[in-house]
Order: structure tokens, then sequence, then C-alpha cells
């Protein structure tokens, strides 16, 4: 007879979902990245939220997955909105130019890594000109 | 041995997310991807338990390999729209997950809410600040392997611990057999159903897995009662007695089911008469039962997460606003 899965393939979704969000909020630099990985470990957590309540048959766990959305949901309303002040001060989504934050001790860090030029583009191609050539008038001098 | 079945995907995935984070001059696309479909057939195949094909599993199968590969286009694709989107692809498996899980109305209001709103709210704020849609920032990575390190350490730690106090597939599979051999009559029968020999060889791999399981504390009881069966099995064989081995197994199931019920084991409420394929009784909907819940026994938690969402508007609003610079 072939059986419902258990609680654990669950749960493993669930750890990998999360483990993700970790690697790309800790790795990545564009703030609506870092915050889309962060939406992703919530991700993770409804899972297994959603795991529990099934195995244990009541709905203790929905309940609660519904309260992290609503929580989820405004903290996306005031991320957002903290994110175009930050734009609006330097112009750019990227979170290394905040540098200053950092801790005291440590240094900071800059890109030496210099990126790889763009293609050269091609050159348009020259054609020749289309229909009769004009005639054109000889110079005479009237000197 | 248990430790490979974790170690082995989490390195190839390791390696994976290592090679694909992006760098101003990455390693070529294919060597990742080629390492992230290891890892994924890795941990399909090692990690997941599963008892037979259904359309349960097969449905599992394929919307968590879906959230999975999404999840990892989130994190290491350059353009930041794209990753908008995986995001969206990650809800909606996500919730195809939440549907297999007898939960219709989260998976409704989490597709709206999530990939109705919130995403919706993000692609705005990407267009209006990137209207190039790349930028230089979006080709580099901060410390792409201490990153992917720490996080496949706390993977590898967490699967252990899952693995440890969840998984025992194998352990029900042999408590299914004692249970199956109690509807046998002869010794005979009973011996072969449970795969036992002279040597005591079924009672051996079952205390070596209720070693290996470590969720309950009833552990010690159920070891013990095992040692008790393997004492006087030989002498219930000899008598010929297959109502004292009935018995005696019938004790055994029912102590570990005790062990079993810390872990979510299908099995065990199976036995118990439990069917997991109907709702539990009085209700036949999600919504009206989640309703009644919410609004009887949370309902200080929903005046607050109103409040929350009251405030965190306004803070929203007043954050992002633009005055006049004479005011600010």
């Amino acid at each position: 007879m072939t059986e419902l899965s258990g609680l654990y393939n669950y749960l493993v979704v669930g750890a990998i979902l999360f483990v993700l969000g970790t690697i790309g909020f800790l790795a990545r630099r564009n703030l609506i990245i870092l915050f889309l990985s962060a939406e992703m470990m919530l991700q993770g957590v409804t899972l297994n939220l959603v795991a529990f309540s099934f195995r244990y048959r009541n709905l203790h766990g929905q309940v609660f997955t519904l309260f992290i959305i609503t929580v989820a949901a405004c903290e996306a309303a005031i991320a957002l909105a903290l994110i175009l002040m930050l734009y609006r001060s330097k112009r750019s989504l990227d979170v290394s130019l905040w540098q200053e934050l950092r801790e005291p001790g440590l240094e900071a860090t800059t890109d030496e890594e210099p990126l790889p030029l763009p293609p050269p583009e091609e050159p348009l191609p020259k054609l020749p000109p289309s229909g009769v050539e004009p005639p054109h008038r000889t110079e005479t001098s009237h000197v | 041995m248990n430790f490979w079945v974790i170690l082995l995907p989490v390195l190839v995935g390791l390696l994976a997310v290592y090679l694909l984070l992006p760098r101003p001059r990455g390693y070529p696309v294919l060597w990742g991807a080629t390492a992230a479909a290891l890892a994924l057939v890795l941990a399909g195949w090692l990690l997941i338990e599963r008892t037979g094909v259904s359309v349960e599993i097969v449905l599992f199968y394929l919307f968590s390999f879906i959230a999975v590969v999404a999840g990892g286009l989130l994190i290491t694709q350059r353009h930041p729209a794209r990753a908008a989107l995986s995001f969206a692809l990650v809800v909606l498996s996500t919730c195809g997950l939440f549907l297999l899980r007898a939960a219709p109305f989260l998976m409704a209001a989490t597709i709206i809410i999530y990939a109705g709103a919130i995403i919706v709210t993000f692609l705005f704020v990407l267009m209006l600040a990137q209207q190039s849609g790349f930028s230089d920032a979006d080709h580099r990575s901060r410390e792409p392997l201490l990153s992917a390190l720490a996080g496949f350490v706390l993977l590898a730690a967490l699967l252990y611990v899952l693995s440890r106090t969840y998984a025992t597939g194998d352990l029900d599979a042999l408590i299914e057999r004692a249970w199956q051999a109690q509807g046998k009559t002869t010794v005979a029968e009973i011996e072969q159903t449970l795969g036992n020999n002279d040597k005591n060889a079924y009672f051996n791999r079952l205390q070596e897995e209720v070693r290996k399981a470590r969720g309950s504390p009833d552990r010690a009881a159920l070891n013990k009662q095992i040692e008790d069966i393997k004492e006087n099995w030989p002498d219930y064989r000899e008598e010929n007695n297959p109502t004292r081995m009935r018995e005696a197994l019938a004790g055994l199931v029912r102590q570990s089911d005790k062990v079993l019920e810390a872990t979510g084991s299908v099995a065990v409420a199976r036995r118990a008469g439990v069917d997991y394929a109907t709702p539990p009784p009085g209700t036949t909907e999600n919504v009206a039962p989640l309703g009644q819940a919410l609004f009887t026994d949370y309902l200080l938690a929903v005046e607050l997460g109103g409040t929350l969402l009251l405030v965190a508007t306004i803070g929203a609003i007043a954050i992002a606003s633009r005055r006049l610079e004479g005011l600010r």
C-alpha cells in the first residue's frame, strides 16, 4: 500500500530553501535580491509549519503561517520604502556603497577585479548608395 | 553509512553554488549547471524517503525540484528582474507543496499575497531604480566561497539533525514487518515474515535502528523490551508457541509506535486507524475551521496583525514620501 509521504521529506525541502536564502542574503550585493532571499527563507519556514500542521492534524501551523505572511507583507512594505530612501541618496541599489556603516575594526571591501569590457560594437555595414547618381556640378570659376 | 547520504549532496551542491555565484569573469555556466543537476539527483535519490510510486510522491518530487532550482536561480542570477521572477516560481512551487499537505487556503493566500503583491511591488521599485537592467554590482558577489561554505555547513547540520530525528524509514519498515507478523499463525510463517533467522538477525537489526533514531525519550524502554524478547525468543521457537510470539510482537509494536509517534511517521497513524487521506473529524473544508480558529483562539493575534498592517502602511508612506525641501 502506498502511503503519503512523511514529515521528513517536507522538512528537508524547507531546510534547503532556507539555506539557499541564507546564501543569497550573504553573497549578493543588490538590495532587491537581498530582500528576495530573506523572503525565500520565510518560504522555507512556512513549509516547515504546514508540514507539522498536517502531521498533527490540526490548524495551528496554518494559522501561524498566515501570521507569517502578514508580517512578511508589512516587512516588504517598510523594506521597500527604506530601499527607496537609500536609492535616493546614492542613486544605486548596491549595498557595498554603504560601507561606512561597517564595524570599526574591519576594512572596507574594494572591487579589485575589473569587469570585462563590453564586446566592441560591430561597425555598421557600408552599403552602396541606391538610385541614380545625381549629376555633380563641375566647379567653374567665375573669377 | 549515514553521513555520506547527507554529505554527498551537500558537497556537490556547495560546488554548484560556488561555481554559479556571479563573478566579473565567471566560470562557465555549464560546470555549475552540471554540478547542480548532480546535486539534485543525489538529494532526490539519497535524502528523500519514499515507500513506493504514488501520485503524491511524484508531485512532491516535481514541486520540490522546481522550488530548489528556482531558489538556486534566484541567488545566482545576474539580472535582478529575472531573480524576482524566479522567486515567483519558488512561491508557486511552495504553494503546490502546501496543497499536497492539505492547505488549500494557504496556497491561494500565499499566491495572492506573495506572487501578486509583494513581487509586483519589488518589480516596481526595481524598474524605478535600475532602468538599464544590469548594474556593476550585479556582476559581483561578496565572499562567494565563505558564504556558500557557511550556508552549506548550516544545511549539513540541519539535515543531520532532521535525519536523526525524523528519518525513520528503515525503522518503520522493520516495525511494519512485526505488525504483519502478528497476523500469521505458525511459528515458521512468523519467522519468515520477520526475516528472522537462528541468530536473531531481525532483532539485532531492530536494535541497531533504534539506537540510531534519537528523537524520543521512550527509546530506552524500547531497547529493553527488544532485549527481553531476544532472550525469550529461542524458547518460544523451541516450544513452537506462536501465541507468545504474537503477544511479544504486539507489545513491541505498541512500544515502538510510542517512539515513532514523535517523528511524524505516517505508518504509526495508519496502525492506529487514522487515515491521513480523509480530513480530521468534524471538518470537511479548510477555510471554515481556519476562520473559526482565527477568530476564537487567535483573536488577539488577528487584531494585533491588523494593527501591524496599519502601522506598516503609515510607516512606509512616511518614510518614502518626498517632502518639500524646506520642511525636511
